[in-house]
C-alpha cells in the first residue's frame, strides 16, 4: 500500500529525483562547521513563529479598545494562552540572535562571494524584514513601552527631506500613533511580511541548494596546498541529524526561557501618559537606540537625527551591495573583516552603554 | 560531462530555455554546483533558446506588437499601482481646531508639581514653578515624539525616552532635542486652569 502510494505520487511529482539528489549532497566538514547550523536554527525558528503566531491569532483583536485585553485574556484564561504568547516573543528574540550569528559567520568566513552574492542579498533582505517584524509586532500588545516605542521608531522616517513626513503618516496611518497605526502594523505584521518572507525564504534555500555550502577560503587554500580534498559529510543522514539535535536545543531552550521567564504584558498604553522612566527598546534595537542620545541636535549646521539616520541607512545599503564590492581577493577579504569585526564592536560597544545607563 | 552537453541539445530542443535549465538533467543535478555546470551545455541552452525568427518583414510588425504590448502592460500595472498608491497614504482627517482646553483645579497643583493633560489629540503639560507661577507647554518632545514628564528633583521638563532635558521656560537646555516646547496661555477663572494656543 505504501509503495503504490509512493509510486503514485512520484509518478506525478517526480520525487524521486529530488530524493537522489538530496542523497548526493554533501556538507564539507572542517573546523568552521558549526556555524552551518545557524541558517537552519534561523528557519526553524521562523516556523515557531508561523505556527504560534497563527495560533494567537485566534484570539488577538487588532484594536485600540481591545488588543490589550485581548492579550491579556490569552495569557490569563486562554489554556496554555501564556505558553503560546512567551514562546512567540521569546522565539522572536532568538530568532534575531541567530540571523545575527548567520549573518558575522557568513561575513567572516566569507561565504557571500562568487557566486553566492544573490544568497547573501537575499539574506540581508530576510534581516531586514525580521527586524521589521520585530518593530510590527511590538506595538500589537498595546502597551506602554511599545507604544512610545512605536513612536520613536515611526518619527525616525520624518528626518527624511521631502518624503520624511509622508512616510511617517503611511506607517501611522495618520499624524499620530493610535489605532490606525495598530491596525496597520497588525497587517503588516500578519500579512505583508510573512508573504514576503516566505517567497525570500524560499529562494534563499534555493540558492543554498543550487551553490552547497561555502567553503572558507583558509580550508580550500590548505586543502590546495597539502594537495588534498576538503572533507565533507553525506547530508543523509549525517547533518539532518546534527541540524535536528540543534532545532532540539533550541526548542529546549526557547520551552525553558518561556516557562522560567514569561514575558510580561506591561500596563496598557495612555496616548496621555508620559513616558515611563527606564523606558528602552528591545534589546537588538539597543544600540541604535544609544546612538540616538548620544547624537547632537545639530551636527555642522545640519539635523543630528538627519544625519544618524543617513549614516544608519549607508551602513544597511554598504552591507546589502557587500558582495560585489569586495571577496574577489584576500586584500578585500581581510578589509571585510576588518569592517565586520568594527561593526561587531560599536554595536557591543553601544548596547552596554545603553545597558549600564542610570536615568539622571 | 562535456561529452553530454550534445545530448543535452538533443533533449531539450524545442523546450523553452527556463524549463531546460531547471530540468534535472542527469542523476541528482537538480542541486548541482554552477561548478558541475559546463560553459558548453549553458552556451547550447542559449543556442536552442533563441526565437527562431524567419519571416522578412515580420521584425517591423514585430516591433509595433511588442510595443504596443508594452504599453499595455504598462497600463495595466499603473492602474493597479496607483489605486493601491494612494490606498495606502492614510486619508486627512481635519485636526480638530482646538483652541481651548480646561486642565483641571489650579488649587490641586503644588509647586514644584505637573500634571499631563489632553489638549486635542496631543498631550499637554501644566506645571506650577517652585516659586509658585502656572506654566503649560505642549507635552511632546521635540526630539523623537515622546511625552515629556516634570522632574521635581531636577526641576525641569525631562523626556525618559532619549533624556532630553528643558527648563522651566520649555527651553531645550540638554540631551538632543532640537527645538523648545511649544507652550500655551493659561488662565485661571474660579479655581480652573484653561489652556489655549498662543495665538
Amino acid at each position: 500500500m505504501g509503495g503504490q502510494l509512493r509510486a503514485w505520487l512520484d509518478e506525478r511529482l517526480a520525487l524521486g529525483e529530488v530524493i537522489e539528489a538530496l542523497h548526493h549532497k554533501t556538507v564539507p566538514h572542517h573546523r568552521y562547521s558549526i556555524w552551518y547550523y545557524f541558517g537552519g536554527t534561523t528557519l526553524f525558528l521562523f516556523a515557531v513563529q508561523v505556527v504560534t503566531g497563527g495560533l494567537l491569532l485566534l484570539y488577538y483583536r487588532p484594536s485600540a479598545g481591545e488588543a490589550y485585553e485581548s492579550v491579556q485574556f490569552i495569557v490569563t484564561r486562554v489554556p496554555f494562552g501564556w505558553l503560546v504568547r512567551s514562546v512567540h516573543a521569546w522565539a522572536a528574540n532568538l530568532m534575531v540572535a541567530s540571523v545575527v550569528a548567520h549573518l558575522f559567520s557568513v561575513l567572516f568566513l566569507h561565504a557571500y562571494r562568487r557566486p553566492r552574492e544573490l544568497t547573501w542579498v537575499s539574506g540581508m533582505l530576510l534581516l531586514f524584514l525580521t527586524l521589521a517584524f520585530g518593530f510590527t509586532g511590538y506595538l500589537l500588545p498595546w502597551n506602554e513601552v511599545s507604544f512610545f516605542a512605536t513612536r520613536v521608531g515611526t518619527d525616525l522616517a520624518a528626518a527624511v527631506p521631502i518624503v520624511g513626513g509622508s512616510v511617517v503618516r503611511f506607517l501611522r496611518g495618520g499624524d499620530d500613533v493610535s489605532g490606525a497605526t495598530l491596525t496597520r502594523l497588525f497587517g503588516f505584521h500578519v500579512a505583508l511580511l510573512p508573504a514576503t518572507a516566505t517567497g525570500l525564504v524560499l529562494l534563499h534555500l534555493l540558492l543554498v541548494q543550487r551553490h552547497g555550502m561555502s567553503v572558507p577560503p583558509s580550508i580550500e587554500h590548505r586543502a590546495t596546498v597539502e594537495r588534498g580534498t576538503v572533507r565533507a559529510m553525506p547530508f543523509i543522514p549525517h547533518f539532518l541529524l546534527r541540524d535536528l539535535f540543534a532545532w532540539t536545543i533550541v526548542l529546549a531552550a526557547l520551552a525553558a526561557l518561556s516557562t522560567f521567564y514569561p514575558w510580561e504584558l506591561g500596563a496598557k498604553a495612555d496616548p496621555f501618559a508620559p513616558a515611563p522612566a527606564g523606558i528602552r527598546p528591545e534589546w537588538y534595537f539597543l544600540w541604535a537606540f544609544e546612538l540616538l542620545k548620544h547624537v547632537p541636535p545639530v551636527i555642522a549646521g545640519v539635523n543630528g537625527e538627519l544625519v544618524a539616520v543617513l549614516l544608519l541607512g549607508a551602513g544597511g545599503v554598504g552591507a546589502v551591495v557587500l558582495p560585489f564590492l569586495a571577496g574577489h581577493t584576500a586584500r578585500t577579504r581581510r578589509a571585510v573583516v576588518w569592517a565586520g569585526a568594527a561593526a561587531l564592536a560599536f554595536i557591543t560597544l553601544m548596547t552596554g552603554l545603553a545597558l549600564s545607563a542610570v536615568a539622571p | 560531462m562535456p561529452g553530454s552537453a550534445g545530448a543535452g541539445i538533443a533533449r531539450f530542443r524545442g523546450v523553452p530555455a527556463s524549463a531546460a535549465r531547471l530540468a534535472p538533467t542527469a542523476r541528482g543535478e537538480l542541486f548541482a554546483s554552477p561548478e558541475k555546470f559546463p560553459i558548453e551545455r549553458r552556451a547550447a541552452i542559449a543556442v536552442v533558446s533563441t526565437p527562431e525568427v524567419t519571416t522578412g518583414s515580420a521584425p517591423g510588425r514585430r516591433n509595433i506588437l511588442n510595443w504596443l504590448l508594452g504599453l499595455w502592460g504598462g497600463g495595466v500595472c499603473g492602474a493597479i499601482a496607483y489605486p493601491i498608491a494612494r490606498y495606502l497614504a492614510p486619508p486627512d482627517i481635519p485636526e480638530s481646531a482646538t483652541q481651548s482646553v480646561s486642565a483641571g483645579s489650579a488649587k490641586s497643583l503644588a509647586p514644584n508639581s505637573a500634571r499631563v493633560v489632553a489638549f486635542g489629540s496631543r498631550p499637554a503639560i501644566v506645571l506650577r514653578t517652585p516659586a509658585g507661577e502656572l506654566r503649560a507647554f505642549s507635552a511632546t518632545c521635540t526630539h523623537l515624539d515622546c511625552t515629556v514628564q516634570y522632574r521635581p528633583d531636577l526641576q525641569r521638563i525631562w523626556c525618559a525616552c532619549h533624556n532630553g532635558q528643558y527648563d522651566l521656560n520649555g527651553r531645550n537646555i540638554a540631551g538632543p532635542p532640537p527645538r523648545p516646547l511649544e507652550s500655551f496661555d493659561i488662565n485661571v477663572r474660579d479655581d480652573e486652569i484653561a489652556l489655549s494656543r498662543r495665538s
